[in-house]
């Protein structure tokens, strides 16, 4: 436990530098979009967002890094050294990137709020009064469910990619990306073929509404959960692989 | 528990790198309390060799047993690995290094680092990325002896020390080397220093055995230092 707990910190540290670089450029230009005299409030609201854009790009880049570096830094010589599981490695390096898109998120969305939040009733005027407050907390649980999803998803892929590649001896970034490809492809029949047994899954539930001659008409859509979860669950298959291949496959040259 | 015979046992071992043979049918064994030269100019293997026992590389061809079996995840646990380069996070200091390491085994002696720190002129403060080359040399060597080890690799532990220093170091090997429990292989080209820690010797040129026997048994017989035997031998 105590050998899990520092692989963890040593993963949340490393990535401390880019994060803090992310957040303070985040605050910096939603601080900079609020001082802007002339510009209107839906131009500041969309603006103040801007930087969530970003994230994703972000968070691949750090996927990327976090193993990365470990060759170019021969770190990778203590880390494949170490006795320990490849579930050990490979779950400490995807945790902090799923951290980091967390705390990402909130910094942004905190800023947001507390920068822009007395402009929204302006731009949306008396719209969202009526709604209950299980409208916000329903969607918005729902919404960073799918955002974990997603991140996760992406996050177990690239990882994937990368120990793959480290198997090629030459042409490492070609392979990288060959290999990418190939996943896709792999999830897409891997997924259709576990779909139809996670037809039990409850489906995600968002309300919607509609607003006729001042009235709120809530209504509701049903995400169905099945296929998501169906290429989730393949992209957890690829990961464990990955898992195996770092313990057992995985060279120093 | 069965008493291994052999801690290292390597038969007609090969690796190919692309565009060369690193090892070429390499054959030896190394017992209990032995510590073994593995001697050779640059490119004759020695390291590739210490990467296949330490498990960070696996042989294309030919059998090897470290402790009794292929090298594994249990096999690292018993084995203290210290490479040519430098393999320590950049952004961590001394103690956290210690700390890091020590969590990922079983036979960590703190004692034992804090009294290396000492002699290696090391504090738990310094950050690694303000030490010389020489004194991150030295901390790599705190890591390999701070623990109680079955097997203790060192990959040119010399290397990037300033040569006054050298004796100090060879020193430190030897006194905490515990040959009732623990076998040592050491690769190196500074044989002058190293010579007398040798048991036995190993000579690699281009990936194959040159010359494997007892130190004493050559000198005796070539009636050489192991020094001038590894300059006859490769000039």
């Amino acid at each position: 436990m105590n050998s899990y707990l520092q692989l963890l910190r040593k993963e949340l540290l490393a990535l401390r530098w880019s994060m803090g670089v992310f957040v303070g450029l985040t605050l910096i230009w939603q601080v900079f979009v609020a001082t802007r005299t002339s510009w209107t409030a839906p131009v500041l609201l969309i603006n103040g967002l801007g930087p969530l854009s970003f994230l994703p790009m972000w968070l691949i880049w750090i996927s990327f890094q976090s193993y990365s570096t470990e060759w170019s830094n021969d770190t990778a010589y203590l880390l494949l050294s170490l006795p320990v599981k490849g579930w050990q490695v490979t779950t400490t390096k995807l945790f902090p990137v799923m951290i980091a898109f967390l705390v990402a998120l909130a910094v942004t969305i905190s800023g947001f709020l507390l920068l822009f939040g007395r402009l929204i009733p302006v731009v949306i005027g008396d719209t969202f009064a009526p709604l209950p407050a299980g409208w916000y907390l329903r969607n918005g649980v729902n919404l960073v469910v799918l955002g974990l999803l997603a991140v996760s998803a992406m996050v177990m892929l690239i990882h994937f990619a990368y120990i793959t590649s480290r198997l090629a001896k030459r042409f490492r970034g070609p392979v990288l990306a060959w290999i990418l490809l190939i996943s896709f492809w792999i999830i897409s029949r891997v997924g259709g073929l576990i779909e139809p047994i996670l037809h039990w899954v409850r489906p995600l539930t968002f309300d919607f509404f509609n607003i006729n001659q001042g009235l709120v008409d809530v209504y509701q859509f049903q995400l169905g959960l099945s296929p998501v979860l169906a290429i989730w669950l393949s992209i957890v298959g690829l990961f464990l692989l990955a898992t195996w291949l770092w313990e057992t496959q995985i060279e120093i040259a | 528990m069965e008493k291994l015979t052999y801690f290292v046992k390597a038969d007609n071992l090969a690796k190919r790198f692309p565009g060369a043979n690193a090892l070429d049918g390499v054959s030896f064994q190394i017992g209990q309390g032995e510590i073994l030269g593995l001697l050779g100019p640059n490119g004759s293997g020695k390291s590739t060799l210490l990467k296949c026992i330490a498990g960070l590389l696996k042989p294309d061809r030919g059998r090897l047993e470290v402790l009794g079996r292929f090298p594994n995840r249990e096999t690292k646990s018993q084995i203290a690995y210290l490479p040519e380069i430098d393999y320590f996070y950049r952004w961590m200091k001394v103690g956290e290094v210690l700390k890091f390491v020590s969590a990922m085994y079983g036979d960590w002696q703190w004692d034992r680092a804090k009294e290396l720190l000492g002699f290696m002129n090391l504090s738990e403060q310094q950050g690694i990325s303000s030490l010389s080359k020489g004194m991150r040399a030295r901390l790599r060597l705190v890591v390999a002896m701070a623990r109680d080890a079955k097997l203790v690799l060192l990959d040119e532990p010399l290397s990037g020390l300033d040569p006054s220093s050298r004796g100090h170091i060879v020193d430190v090997i030897l006194s905490e080397f515990k040959s009732s429990e623990q076998t040592m292989i050491l690769s190196t080209h500074e044989i002058g220093e190293t010579e007398a820690l040798f048991d036995s010797v190993l000579f690699l040129e281009k990936g194959t055995v040159r010359l494997m026997d007892r130190a004493d048994t050559l000198r005796e017989q070539r009636n050489l230092s192991i020094n001038d035997l590894f300059k006859e031998v490769y000039l």
